[in-house]
């Protein structure tokens, strides 16, 4: 979907032209149509000074000149009147040898148009048919006309310049919706990155100091969910703990007594340590699943390295009959894993304890960015998984620990903890060690974790 | 060897106890992190079995403390939370071994000799086997052997002799010897290390165990080393 802010760009732009436009339409008509007119208002004045003028008779029509603008006397000039009278015909000097076409009109009869005149301007005239005079042939019929074109060439200039600066203001508007908009957007966009940050677990709740008003009850409500979230998940976690802790202690005790059972009826112990030990295993499994979280925050996240540091000096210890080397070689760029940070003990401690029982005497973890996406190596250099057994390693839902020795429990947490987190993991031949060599992949920008 | 099981569950005290007791441990047990800091504060023992769960504290901080104070006994955590973090957690705190519940007697004892003979420096591979100037002595089986002789060991001769196969060349005074072999609470019978030295003569040969009057013991073995 759009965004807010985009939408409202465009739609105010849109109308801001839109008003603009029909605007400059009405106003150009407007200004036209007084054009027009005041340019007909002078004509009739005109025609009325040319009547005042002229004296007209049956066989002779007589103008005093001297009584006219001077206007008319220049060839030319824009400025014309034209008597017809039978087939008199008198005419300002200005119209030098043209002549106007004129429909003689009966008395009272008036005439407005426009036509072609000298130089092939176009001229507006008015004609006028007066009373006829006595012995005359017909009626006379006088035209006033003007040229047009000084005129519109003004009229163009001027509305020209109001065009400019309409077009001025109208720039100057959009970009004024577009910055104003921008400015009160940042605290949105700010949000945005807050979020993102946030959700890429740079920060454990959003910032309120630069939330907008209309936002900020949404900004702490979501805080206060983000807060109640993380209990809750702490709390279920505790409590799934407490549980295991609980259910395992009787299950401690009642090995002791299988085993003391043994001494005496060994068949029987026999069954019941194979009972106790699939409870056992369903417990750890099913427990470290739901133990996983997806609580992203920084600092329950995985430090790299010094978490995994930590691990192998712990699985030094775990497997002290022997020496196993840790090598690392870890990109700087992945100061952190997008894991929390007890799945990611759990999922490396697994991975780390299988590949520690499984090598001569070195175990190599590599971590590096691929395109963004954290890539993590784990080898061994033991006999390794037959290339036949591989693909057991990575079949879902199969009881491992029958299917390849020794890769049992941990391996089927790992993969609780790879589908949870979305990580994918396969295993193959470690080509420079000769063992075990497992691959995870931490894409890079994993959408909310359930 | 003498041991401290820090434990509240009642039904796995017993068994346990019992267990290592046929191993040869003789187990000191505290319910509550009150009883079980008195104790490492009274006795030395060899090793602590300490759990994490207890009714008046957490295992962890009671270990912290106790290395904090400079308290080096040897401990294996015992614990229902065997997640890899809190297995770090574990051993951060400063425990020498971390196991699980629920968990097979067996690797248990595995792991008590591993850190026992860790800690004496003596990491023997295989380490079911302890030996030293010529006698071996089978942890698993009780046996000793002298000279290609194998004797079968009665329980106190075994505890005795894997004491003194621990701290070879040392003096032991008699009182040292006598709280490794008793539980905390026991009467002491005066005159019982002295018999069970005697019994050991008998099958090593007189002068493996050296006496010092006044002082106490001193294993040598059978052959100069």
């Amino acid at each position: 979907m759009m965004s807010i802010k985009t939408k409202l760009t465009l739609w105010l732009t849109a109308l801001v032209l839109l008003s603009s436009l029909i605007g400059l339409g009405f106003i150009e008509s407007m200004l036209r149509q007084a054009f027009h007119d005041s340019i007909i208002d002078r004509l009739h004045e005109d025609l009325e000074q040319v009547i005042l003028a002229s004296d007209i008779r049956h066989d002779e029509v007589l103008v005093d000149k001297s009584q006219l603008s001077g206007f008319y006397n220049p060839a030319y000039s824009g400025r014309y009147y034209q008597l017809n009278l039978g087939d008199i015909e008198v005419r300002s000097r200005s119209l030098w040898d043209k002549h106007l076409d004129i429909t003689p009109l009966a008395p009272g009869e008036s005439r407005v148009w426009q036509a072609k005149g000298p130089q092939h301007h176009d001229i507006q005239l008015l004609s006028r048919g007066l009373p006829a005079i006595a012995g005359a042939h017909g009626n006379p019929t006088i035209t006033v006309a003007q040229d047009l074109s000084i005129g519109r060439k003004v009229f163009t200039e001027v509305y020209g310049a109001k065009l400019t600066v309409n077009l001025t203001t109208l720039l100057v508007m959009i970009l004024g919706i577009f910055l104003s908009l921008r400015q009160s957007f940042k605290p949105v966009t700010k949000m945005k990155h807050a979020l993102a940050k946030l959700r890429e677990g740079q920060s454990s709740s959003l910032s309120l100091a630069s939330v907008p008003a209309e936002i900020k009850p949404l900004a702490e409500t979501y805080n206060e969910l983000l807060e109640y979230t993380s209990n809750q998940i702490q709390r279920s976690r505790n409590n799934l703990g407490n549980l295991s802790h609980g259910l395992k202690t009787p299950l401690a005790v009642m090995r002791q007594q299988v085993e003391v059972l043994g001494l005496k009826d060994p068949e029987t112990a026999a069954a019941l340590e194979q009972q106790l030990d699939q409870i056992h295993k369903m417990i750890e499994r099913k427990l470290a699943a739901a133990r996983i979280t997806g609580d992203m925050l920084p600092a329950a996240q995985m430090v790299i390295p010094r978490d995994l540091d930590s691990l192998c000096v712990t699985m030094g210890k775990v497997h002290h009959q022997k020496q196993v080397n840790y090598k690392f070689d870890i990109s700087e760029q992945v100061p952190r894993l997008p894991i929390h940070r007890e799945d990611g003990m759990e999922l490396f401690g697994n991975l780390l304890d299988n590949a520690s029982k499984w090598a001569n005497e070195t175990v190599l973890i590599r971590i590096w960015l691929q395109q963004g996406d954290i890539q993590i190596t784990i080898e061994d250099d033991g006999p390794g998984v037959p290339p036949t057994d591989l693909p057991k390693l990575t079949r879902r839902g199969k009881r491992l620990d029958e299917e390849v020795a020794g890769h049992g429990l941990g391996l089927s947490i790992v993969k609780d903890i790879c589908e949870q987190y979305q990580l994918q993991v396969s295993f193959e031949r470690s080509p420079s060690l000769g063992g075990l060599k497992v691959l995870l992949q931490v894409p890079k920008h994993k959408e909310s974790i359930v | 060897m003498k041991l401290l099981l820090v434990e509240d569950n009642d039904l796995l005290v017993n068994e346990l106890v019992k267990q290592l007791k046929v191993a040869g441990y003789v187990t000191d047990v505290a319910a509550k992190a009150v009883d079980a800091d008195y104790l490492i504060k009274e006795t030395q023992y060899d090793c602590v079995i300490l759990d994490i769960g207890l009714p008046d504290g957490n295992g962890l901080a009671l270990l912290q403390s106790w290395r904090q104070r400079g308290i080096n006994t040897p401990v294996i955590m015992l614990t229902a939370r065997s997640q890899w973090h809190e297995k770090v957690e574990g051993f951060n705190a400063g425990a020498d071994d971390y196991l699980g519940k629920p968990f097979h007697t067996q690797e248990l004892l595995a792991r008590l000799q591993a850190v026992i003979h860790r800690t004496h420096g003596r990491a023997t591979t295989p380490s079911k086997q302890l030996s030293f100037g010529g006698v071996v002595l089978d942890e698993t089986e009780q046996t000793v052997t002298v000279n290609e002789q194998c004797f079968e060991l009665t329980a106190m001769e075994f505890r005795l002799l894997r004491i003194f196969l621990m701290s070879p060349k040392k003096l032991l005074s008699k009182a040292q010897l006598s709280d490794k072999l008793y539980q905390f609470d026991d009467e002491k019978e005066s005159n019982v290390v002295e018999v069970y030295v005697t019994h050991l003569r008998k099958k090593l040969g007189k002068s493996a165990i050296e006496t010092r009057r006044g002082q106490g013991y001193i294993f040598h073995g059978t052959q100069l080393s």
